[in-house]
């Protein structure tokens, strides 16, 4: 995945209109950070004066203080009076190695009322790498200004404020001189709260001006791409190897797809040019790891030397405040694939999706913009969109009662899409000896004398096959409770992972449900002649913003029960005001799902 | 005069170059580059059959990763410098350093995906500067990697895929990264790091060398010369090999040893002290400042006497009274002797105890020799007669084995009340003892000699968790209370997690009769902050308990926290039990059923260990404390249900034997349905022909979590 520089420095805050709380023991109570645009040797610099200052509320607490730096932005001081600057390399989340530099304060504020003040200054030495700046939320801002200073000279720059939460007010004004001066108050803005599952922030500061569209933007990457050095030897080897079996282009395009998956893992080295750079499809297929670009561009090149229409194409995720065709800005991008296009056909390769076949369309990328090779120019389009009906976890099970009070049958379940891209990262990332308790555990058996599985079989374990399977024969003792003339079984044999309860206690933010996807039941159960079912689990329809619940248990006339529930995510965000009503719903749910079915022995 | 300054100066250039010589230095990136290239080729032309050709036996495929082979190498010089001491300590001109090259490779086989990742990223400092008290030592670290493909083709990592990364002032601390290339499941790797060290005027502390490991082992070799005017000390435990003593042609010390088609070890309930095949060694630098024994001599000695370690380690706690009879801050526990002159000698014991540990926040450096000499010098402002004793935890060699001083814990006896008192680790009373320090062997000195006895060993009946529930069912919804007790060992990690430091330092005060609190004793200034981090401390304390609360059921249960409150501490002779009350609601255990429900009860018990399939066959034995579990669950039955007599029937049962018991036991009082159980480790050590027994009730209690009970309607 790319990883912008930008990206680091775009911290983005709440959209919480929460005042000064009472856990805040340390504020920043008075704040400046200046940019200043300029002209440098005929190039665009930008130089950035922070200044924070700290206090204490009530009593001594440790703060760091801190500032990034690093390709295209370098650190001129750093200060902090009685304290030292130390220097250390930080790399985001899936990134092996990067020139992001820290450069930080352990700084103590000693008593109430105690107050440090450092002060920062960086130069972006290359305009493109800044792109957005940061609301550095680690605390509650009483009192902040950001300030852009852009002369007359470069009028064609500008910033401008998305999604801004109500503490910030945006003014802009020119001076004598004819320069604009983009203003940004911040008034009791509360910290960034630590609630897991918060949804990504949004709100922004973004520099305009970079480039002049998303064809700019674009030019600049691909010129990168265009340099690297897209021999590879073997190449007729590997590509044979690749599609070895293939009959149609389509086939080749998947069976190549296929062969990046499973022989290139995902390492992300972006020293450097690497930033933005693919490295040569010839040093990945040596290392046998490569990022976004380094995959996207090797399918390039494999499936163009097989005549087929591949190209790269830069994406604007949904992590992204910002698409291209709004802003042409570094910030807007942050990752790359592969697309190829087959008979009128387009086939969107993402090879850092290990499981996923050609076609599937992950939630991440959903609809959202890409910037794609065409010819000497490019083309703005949109990724496809997912559906929660691609990603869906479907268990079937086929059972017949045995009067010792046992469900006996055969369990199946199927995970496709974005589920089966998690599944199977937790199955690979389990060790040898114990996949086969994962795979129990995913059919409902834990440790357990009473549920016996046996015959467990994965197939479709890999990226081509649309579903991944696991089957097993059943012997399950725990889903029966027997008391005198009557049965109590449990069709519902495992949870809804899809469906978590939330803690909602002092949380702060919305809450992201981990994806869009559906999951389903369907468990039949074949009842013995000389029983009859008493009562069964009603059905329940529910709707909401965020979720489609459906639970319908049926009695058929040749003496089955079949139980079947479907839960489907419609929206991933729950508002944090509606969390209370999302767990009473969730507990409806659960309550009626595991409602037991009652049989009785017929009166002879 | 000149003559005089001149042989000086020309004294302190050779031994400021010497300083700096011997591969230690920092360097700049190509002539480091230069040291790791050949350092690499050094190390991978050296002959090492067991690295060449490997094949991975059939049996073991299935493992996550394979040691095909090991080899540690270390060469160990004595080396002159000059000292830095000779400004800082004045003690004298030179320092007397221990130069030494580490080699550790290790040829592992690459068995899933896991070991893929394992083995596969790396990132280490190619240069350490560490301050000691001695001096500065310095370090510089190669690493070298070979991937060995299925096919038998071998590809040696190249320099440039290390990426260089630099941080610090001015960018000068170098890290070196790599992401190994080309490294796939079923391919082998050969992995080598080469450390040279620099010790700047001390001994080393001891080295171990493990013949056995968590994976598989298939070869394992030591290769050891060590300079003959060095004082080498060695010691094998639990079956390990001694070495082949020999020597080369410089009459250095040559020490060999080797061992092959060692099983993995498992990790649960397993006493690696104990269990696993090692040598210590350790080396003393006989002219350094660091602490040398009396009885340490040049040359090579294996240890087969326990006394003269004994008798170092007496040495070290009786050095340090001396010097700690410089510190001043002893008001505590000359306040504890005088409030306690009327108690009984258990009593005034712990009240001293107690004013020792609350000296702690009064000294800046505080540890178990300070915590010994202001005991005993508590002892004897109150005349009460006391005895040292010396131990090891368990995780060390037993006392009576010892293979050095360095593992030793210093402890009193008092031989009036026969109880034992240790440096405290945890919040237990004073004379309770931890559980890292039960069943070890001591020596306790009388006047000058040392007389054995053991520590004590909690039983299964003094280890107890006893745990009280009580159950209201609102609708599928059930409102918990319970109410914990922890005795013995059970409550140590309960007490360091849940009580506050404040809470712990007020029983001690209360205690020992201090009147005043923490809060009187801060200046003025500093009051308001001592307030807030109690504040702080009670917020956190709310976030262990919501934890607890989480973790006690089985994972498949929902929790929602409400309350919580402490009873007692657990830290008192006379009240040692910790316990504590937690109030919250459970979702998920009450299901309907007709016109009935169905409640699993198996799941309000506490979460059981499950034994995996891949732990299942054990052969070795089995070191875990004895303990209970108790739990009485009470479920209020709503109005207008009850349970049958079939329905109880199923929760009673019973697996016993020897080595340990679950047992079970419903029944109806009145309108509650009350079950009891409890489970049982009868021993601390069971031999591996008794695994079956214990995994028999281990199953037992984890198969009754899915018990549920039908509750019928009248």
């Amino acid at each position: 995945m790319k990883k912008a520089f930008a990206f680091l420095l775009t911290f983005l805050c709440t959209t919480s209109i929460d005042a000064q709380s009472a856990d805040d023991n340390v504020i920043i109570s008075e704040a400046t950070d200046v940019y200043t645009f300029s002209e440098s040797n005929g190039s665009v610099i930008v130089t950035n004066k922070r200044q924070e200052r700290y206090t204490a509320l009530r009593t001594w607490e440790n703060v760091q203080p801190f500032t990034f730096y690093g390709q295209g932005c370098t650190l001129d001081y750093a200060r902090c009076f009685g304290f030292s600057e130390q220097h250390q390399n930080i790399t985001s989340n899936g990134v092996f190695s990067s020139d992001t530099k820290v450069c930080f304060f352990d700084a103590r504020l000693g008593k109430k009322g105690d107050h440090i003040t450092p002060s920062f200054k960086r130069t972006f030495t290359d305009v493109r790498f800044f792109s957005s700046i940061p609301f550095h939320n680690d605390y509650f801002i009483k009192d902040k200004e950001i300030k852009i200073i852009i002369p007359a000279s470069l009028k064609r720059f500008s910033v401008k404020g998305l999604n801004l939460p109500s503490t910030v007010t945006e003014l802009h004004e020119k001076d004598k001189t004819g320069a604009d001066i983009y203003i940004y108050k911040i008034a009791n803005m509360p910290a960034t709260p630590n609630d897991s599952n918060r949804p990504d922030d949004k709100a922004s500061i973004v520099v305009i001006g970079a480039f002049s569209n998303y064809d700019d933007l674009y030019a600049w990457g691909h010129k990168m791409v265009d340099e690297v050095d897209c021999t590879v030897a073997d190449i007729d080897k590997i590509v044979a190897e690749a599609t070895q079996g293939a009959k149609t282009d389509i086939d080749k395009v998947a069976k190549t797809f296929e062969w990046v998956q499973n022989n290139i893992r995902y390492v992300a080295v972006e020293n450097g040019e690497n930033a933005w750079k693919p490295d040569a499809p010839q040093e990945v297929i040596r290392k046998k790891y490569g990022d976004c670009k380094g995959m996207s561009l090797l399918l390039r090149t494999l499936l163009r030397h097989q005549g087929i229409d591949a190209r790269v194409a830069d994406v604007s995720s949904q992590k992204r405040s910002v698409k291209p065709s709004e802003i042409a800005a570094l910030c807007a991008i942050d990752h790359m694939v592969c697309v190829a296009y087959v008979n009128g056909k387009e086939f969107w390769l993402d090879a850092t999706n290990k499981y996923a076949p050609l076609g599937f369309a992950p939630d991440w990328t959903s609809n959202c913009e890409a910037i794609v090779e065409d010819g000497n120019k490019c083309k703005l389009v949109h990724m496809p969109i997912h559906q929660p009906t691609s990603s869906v976890d479907s268990l079937w099970a086929n059972y017949r009662y045995d009067p010792e009070g046992i469900l006996i049958g055969k369990l199946c379940r199927s995970f496709s899409g974005d589920i089966k891209q998690s599944v199977l990262s937790t199955y690979f990332g389990t060790e040898n000896q114990k996949r086969s308790l994962f795979s129990a555990r995913l059919l409902g058996s834990i440790n357990n004398d009473n549920i016996e599985t046996s015959n467990l079989v994965w197939e479709g374990t890999d990226s081509h096959s649309y579903n991944a399977t696991l089957e097993a024969n059943v012997k399950n003792k725990s889903a029966v409770e027997l008391l005198d003339d009557e049965a109590y079984v449990s069709l519902n044999p495992v949870g809804d992972v899809l469906l978590p309860i939330i803690d909602s206690d002092k949380r702060k933010s919305d809450y992201e449900l981990p994806m869009s996807a559906s999951s389903n039941v369907t468990a039949i159960l074949a009842i013995p002649n000389n029983m009859a079912v008493e009562s069964t689990p009603d059905d329940l329809t529910i709707e909401t913003d965020n979720v489609s619940l459906n639970l319908q248990c049926k009695v058929s006339k040749n003496q089955t029960v079949v139980f079947r529930k479907t839960v489907v995510i419609k929206d991933r965000v729950i508002p944090l005001d509606k969390i209370a009503e999302w767990n009473a719903t969730i507990k409806r749910w659960n309550d009626a799902c595991n409602e037991q079915i009652a049989l009785k022995k017929k009166s002879k | 005069m000149n003559q005089s300054i001149t042989k000086l100066a020309i004294a302190l250039f050779m031994a400021t170059s010497t300083l700096f010589s011997l591969g230690v230095k920092a360097d700049n990136d190509s002539d480091y580059r230069k040291y790791a290239d050949e350092t690499r080729k050094a190390v991978y032309a050296m002959s090492m059959p067991e690295f060449e050709n490997p094949q991975v036996p059939k049996e073991l495929k299935a493992e996550s990763a394979v040691i095909m082979a090991r080899y540690q190498d270390i060469v160990m010089g004595k080396q002159l410098g000059f000292g830095m001491n000779f400004f800082l300590t004045g003690n004298g001109i030179f320092d007397h350093n221990i130069v030494a090259t580490y080699i550790q490779r290790e040829l592992i086989y690459i068995g899933d995906e896991v070991a893929q990742k394992e083995y596969s990223e790396y990132e280490f400092s190619t240069h350490d500067k560490n301050w000691t008290s001695y001096g500065r030592d310095r370090q510089k670290r190669v690493l070298g990697v070979k991937v060995i493909k299925k096919s038998g083709k071998t590809v040696e990592v190249p320099t440039d895929d290390f990426i260089i990364e630099t941080e610090g002032d001015d960018d000068k601390k170098k890290t070196h990264k790599l992401a190994v290339p080309n490294l796939e499941v079923g391919d082998y790797i050969d992995i080598m790091v080469h450390t040279s060290i620099r010790y700047q005027n001390h001994g080393i502390t001891p080295l171990y060398f493990a013949f056995a490991d968590t994976k598989p082992m298939l070869s394992s070799k030591i290769h050891c010369v060590i300079d003959r005017k060095l004082a080498t000390y060695y010691r094998s435990f639990n079956g390990a090999p001694r070495f082949t003593e020999s020597t080369n042609a410089d009459k250095d010390i040559v020490l060999d040893a080797s061992i092959s088609n060692v099983d993995k070890m498992p990790t649960r309930w397993t006493r690696f002290s104990a269990q696993m095949p090692y040598i210590m060694m350790q080396v003393f630098n006989l002219r350094s400042d660091s602490f040398v024994p009396s009885h340490a001599e040049k040359g090579l000695h294996y240890v087969d006497d326990y006394k003269p370690q004994l008798a170092a380690a007496w040495d070290i706690y009786d050095d340090y009274y001396e010097y700690s009879r410089r510190f001043m801050w002893k008001k505590y526990v000359r306040k504890a002797v005088k409030n306690s002159k009327k108690l009984s000698t258990k009593e005034r014991v712990e009240c001293i105890y107690r004013a020792t540990i609350l000296t702690r926040f009064n000294l800046i450096s505080y540890n178990q020799f300070a915590f010994f000499h202001y005991f005993i010098y508590g002892l004897d402002k109150a005349d009460i007669e006391y005895q040292p004793f010396i131990t090891t935890d368990l995780g060390d060699e037993p006392v009576d084995e010892l293979g050095s001083h360095y593992n030793t814990i210093a402890g009193v006896y008092i031989p009036s009340t026969g109880d034992f008192y240790t440096y405290p680790t945890s919040n237990m009373a004073p004379n309770e003892v931890p559980s890292r320090l039960q069943g070890r062997k001591v020596f306790i000195k009388e006047r000058r000699n040392w007389k054995a006895a053991e520590l004590p060993t909690y039983s299964c009946d003094q280890n107890l968790a006893k745990v009280d529930m009580q159950f209201s069912i609102d609708g599928t919804q059930i409102n918990a209370h319970r109410h914990v007790e922890l005795s013995g060992v059970l409550k140590e990690y309960y007490q360091n997690n849940l009580l506050t430091a404040n809470e712990i330092d007020a029983s001690w005060r209360r205690r020992t009769g201090i009147t005043k609190t923490r809060e009187d004793e801060f200046m003025r200034s500093y009051v308001e902050t001592y307030r807030e981090s109690v504040k702080k401390e009670n917020k956190q304390q709310n976030e262990d308990f919501k934890e607890e609360v989480k973790y006690f059921h089985n994972s498949d249960v929902q929790t929602n926290f409400k309350s919580y409150s402490i009873e007692q501490i657990g830290n008192r002779c006379d009240s040692a039990a910790f316990v504590y009350n937690v109030d919250y609601s459970i979702d998920g255990l009450v299901k309907k059923a007709g016109k009935n429900i169905i409640i699993s009860i198996g799941k309000l018990m506490d979460d059981q260990v499950s034994i995996n399939d891949t732990e299942r066959k054990r052969n070795i034995d089995v070191y875990y404390t004895p303990r209970s579990f108790e739990n009485t669950i009470r479920i209020e039955l709503p109005t207008g249900y009850k349970v049958s007599n079939e329905a109880l029937a199923k929760l009673n049962t019973n697996t016993s034997n020897e080595c340990a018991e679950f047992v079970t036991k419903a029944n109806v009082e009145g309108n509650q349905l009350v079950l009891t159980t409890r489970k049982t480790f009868k021993n601390s050590f069971e031999p591996a022909a008794n695994w079956d027994k214990i995994l028999k009730v281990v199953d037992a209690a984890k198969n009754f979590e899915n018990v549920q009970v039908v509750v019928s309607k009248k």
